[in-house]
């Protein structure tokens, strides 16, 4: 099989196709490819034929040459074999063009206006789409105006071409039950910018893409949405594949996001999960959301006031793994009053039979659990803290609040997406 | 979390909005100016063809919303993924002509009620083209929204005035179910406003949006679906009593209105001597409404379709087209305005008509999406929505081509 060089599916659309002999046998209507591969590849084209008007799957065995003017068969026009196509056969032109695929070099969602194929070894395979204003202009015929028009100026217009090879498709237009293309890409992406993705397609992509994501991804990439869209998906992916994010992420994002969803499904959440978490989210949602208590998490390491500096890095090795920050170390007494608190890097500096109580600092500063999340962060600014403990009226320690929970009162409001419409 | 009866309502509640609001701002500059001038003008002699106008804007409101819920795309990308670039570049080519003519529109509607507080709009008009620029592309919109969607609820004051107006009421009801028609270039000109001034292209890709973006599910689309036939019925009932307070103090008079001021007159049974202030204060809140939304409402359709980069969290680099559009479209919109002499009741007026003789090719459209089972499988229209609809597209063209014959004839009255 022959194919002139490289070309795009616009330039073969409505092309003739012959037999051997010239006979005339119908016109190219769509390609049909498989996927699987990086680059999916050509198996036959959808051909209208003439004699039998309908149209029908001649496969890529069969043709000889592919060329812009017309498409040539190997064998006579009585001996070529048409099939008919199945309907989950995926399609080039109905199933991928003008839709919207991911980027994923460039991280952004982006409509398909043209598409190239190209021959490697023995194949004709789909090697890139076009999503620039060529792609448009050839689509309508008109390419040929703007080069004439850019050659007055001696410019040359470039294409805008995205090799197949940093392309996700999305499941867009497909009817229901075909082949998913499996996720290359997608998962090896930065979880802001999986996030970022996800907040640019239509609500069942989301669903779909963030199903495929691996639950470590997926529990980072459900931080950096807004908790319109989190309510979303965690309603939409089935139960097991929603405790599984869970299970990965801290328990103070969790009770944000349990917070948004309808409480039956919270609930429902809530009792499957394991028990000690659960008592630690319910403890959580039980304060208000904009407040230091709806801010906290539970996972902060404390420890007794009677340690060594030896035994507390001993301990640290086993709680770390849990906790969400490991910069600070609160050192409470025997009632669980917040005594004082350590640096880690006053901890390690530290000769190892010191006690802790001896090197700590005892003046902390703690906020209550009441205390508004503005107020918060204007604590954690004005002391330049990681992390500042919220301690109950007995000074009893309920959890901390991190730089991160509140970053977004700090910063001014340019890092946020807002996404589109008034509505 | 513990109040799961209070939840129903809540859900209502959040869900609430596209369609109402879409329908309370809907009755912006060329609404308000079409529905006073048909009463003004005819008296109560349109208000049957309100009433099927009615039931069509619910069943064209109710398809949009379902499109959006079930496919969760807008439809202008609906348009480019089902029909392909040709038909794509034709319908945003008929969408952006419609949405300039309303954009034009509604700055004529803010020109005018500053007018009748005796601010030219040579002042205005560029004042409010920058504000309104920098309004939506700050992001400092949102709050600012309410206080004009609040202010657009003075248009109920039209109730209240059709009934303090004493209109005859055997004679609404009359002419509510008995159809009455002239064949006259005038009359023709207004049935087609009135009718595209209901429904309209721009409000389904706003509406669809909306929906799509609320990722509202089947499972809450009878909420949803409420919303819609609430706002339709409430936006109808307004033009209703537009019309019948525009018969009743108009009408008998001779006003045929040619200033906004004129139009005023109709809330004077309910606000006597502040009937000038109230209309102006409405006319400028639903305006500057419809002025905010409309050229962004258009960018974002248009870039969608053709794969452009889009919105306005987006710097100016990053998405010149869009913005390019948009301000384009606020610029042309507030400079027809400027032109001197121009009579702005006909600019509402005419822009009105524009939308109606386009708005059939957008609903064909629609129909073929909303028909094509591999989309929305068993949620396709009824027969009673298709009959409905067709008839709408139908029964526009059908006007239009009378009013083209009628201008060749020249039976200009």
């Amino acid at each position: 099989m022959v194919l002139f060089s490289e070309m795009f599916v616009s330039e073969l659309k409505g092309v003739p196709v012959v037999d051997r002999l010239q006979e005339p046998v119908g016109e190219i209507r769509d390609f049909v490819l498989t996927v699987g591969e990086v680059f999916p590849k050509i198996t036959g084209l959808l051909v209208r034929v003439y004699d039998k008007a309908a149209d029908l799957l001649v496969l890529m065995g069969e043709i000889d040459l592919i060329g812009k003017q017309f498409v040539v068969t190997k064998s006579l026009k009585e001996r070529i074999v048409f099939a008919k196509p199945r309907a989950d056969e995926l399609l080039l032109m109905r199933d991928v063009l003008d839709k919207q695929i991911v980027d994923t070099e460039g991280a952004r969602v982006i409509r398909v206006n043209d598409l190239k194929l190209g021959k490697i070894e023995q194949d004709v395979r789909l090697i890139a789409a076009d999503v620039g204003f060529r792609g448009l202009l050839r689509r309508l015929g008109l390419l040929g105006i703007l080069d004439f028009m850019f050659g007055l100026l001696r410019k040359k217009v470039p294409d805008t071409l995205i090799g197949w090879d940093h392309v996700e498709q999305l499941k867009t237009g497909r009817a229901k039950g075909m082949i998913t293309v499996p996720t290359k890409h997608l998962s090896e992406m930065h979880p802001a910018d999986i996030a970022n993705i996800i907040s640019q397609v239509h609500s069942e992509e989301r669903t779909a893409i963030f199903a495929s994501l691996s639950d470590k991804t997926a529990a980072e990439s459900l931080h950096e949405l807004e908790p319109k869209i989190q309510a979303l998906l965690l309603t939409t992916v089935d139960t097991k594949k929603a405790l599984g994010i869970l299970e990965k992420m801290p328990a103070d994002e969790v009770a944000d996001v349990l917070g948004d969803i309808p409480s039956e499904r919270a609930e429902e959440l809530l009792r499957l999960m394991k028990p000690k978490k659960a008592t630690q989210i319910r403890k959580l949602l039980s304060h208000p959301e904009e407040t230091a208590g709806g801010l906290m998490t539970t996972e902060f390491i404390a420890m007794p006031r009677n340690l060594t500096v030896q035994q507390t890095i001993e301990k640290m090795r086993e709680l770390a793994p849990d906790a969400e920050t490991v910069y600070y170390i609160y050192v409470v007494d025997e009632a669980e009053k917040l005594a004082g608190v350590l640096s880690l890097r006053f901890l390690i500096i530290s000769p190892p039979e010191t006690l802790i109580s001896k090197i700590m600092v005892k003046d902390v500063i703690a906020v209550d659990p009441e205390m508004n999340q503005r107020q918060v962060a204007e604590v954690i600014s004005k002391y330049n803290l990681l992390a500042v403990p919220v301690v109950d009226k007995d000074n009893k320690m309920l959890g901390i609040v991190t730089v991160d929970d509140v970053v977004d009162f700090i910063l001014p409001p340019i890092s946020r997406r807002i996404r589109h419409m008034l509505g | 979390m513990r109040f799961p009866r209070l939840k129903r309502i809540w859900i209502f509640l959040a869900i609430l909005g596209p369609g109402v609001i879409a329908a309370i701002a809907g009755n912006d500059a060329g609404g308000t100016a079409t529905y006073s001038i048909v009463g003004a003008r005819y008296g109560y002699h349109m208000l049957w063809m309100l009433v099927l106008v009615g039931i069509s804007l619910i069943v064209i409101q109710e398809m949009c919303a379902r499109m959006g819920v079930i496919t969760g795309k807008g439809l202008s990308d609906l348009i480019r993924e089902e029909f392909g670039l040709r038909w794509t570049l034709f319908a945003m080519a008929v969408l952006l002509i419609a949405n300039v003519a309303v954009t034009i529109s509604e700055f004529a509607g803010i020109a005018a009620s500053l007018e009748i507080f005796g601010i030219t709009r040579y002042l205005t008009i560029p004042f409010m083209v920058v504000l309104i620029w920098f309004l939506m592309t700050r992001g400092t919109y949102k709050g600012v929204e309410r206080i004009f969607i609040a202010m657009c609820f003075i248009y109920f004051a039209y109730i209240f005035s059709g009934f303090l107006a004493r209109p005859d009421w055997e004679l609404v009801f009359k002419h509510t179910f008995v159809p009455s028609f002239e064949l006259d270039l005038n009359f023709i000109l207004i049935s087609i406003a009135m009718i595209g001034t209901t429904v309209t292209p721009w409000m389904q890709f706003y509406l669809q949006s909306s929906v799509v973006e609320k990722g509202i599910k089947m499972k809450q689309y009878k909420y949803q679906k409420w919303d819609v036939i609430l706002g339709s019925i409430v936006a109808v009932i307004i033009a209703f009593f537009i019309v019948i307070a525009c018969s009743a103090v108009l009408h008998p008079r001779g006003i045929i209105i040619h200033e906004a001021k004129e139009a005023a007159l109709a809330l004077r049974p309910f606000a006597g001597g502040y009937a000038a202030a109230l209309f102006a204060l409405g006319l400028f809140a639903s305006s500057t409404l419809g002025a905010s939304i409309l050229p962004l409402s258009s960018s974002y359709a248009i870039c969608e379709a053709f794969g452009w980069e889009n919105g306005i969290s987006k710097k100016f680099n990053e998405a010149p087209v869009f913005y390019a559009l948009y301000t384009a479209l606020i610029l042309i919109g507030g400079g027809v305005v400027l032109f001197p002499k121009l009579n702005l009741i006909n600019v509402m007026l005419f822009s009105q008509t524009t939308n109606g003789i386009l708005f059939p090719f957008i609903l064909i459209f629609m129909l073929f999406l909303v028909n094509n089972r591999r989309l929305m499988g068993q949620y396709v229209n009824s027969k009673f929505n298709n009959l409905v609809a067709w008839a709408t597209a139908l029964v526009l063209i059908l006007l239009t081509i009378l009013l083209i014959v009628a201008t060749f004839t020249g039976q200009i009255t």
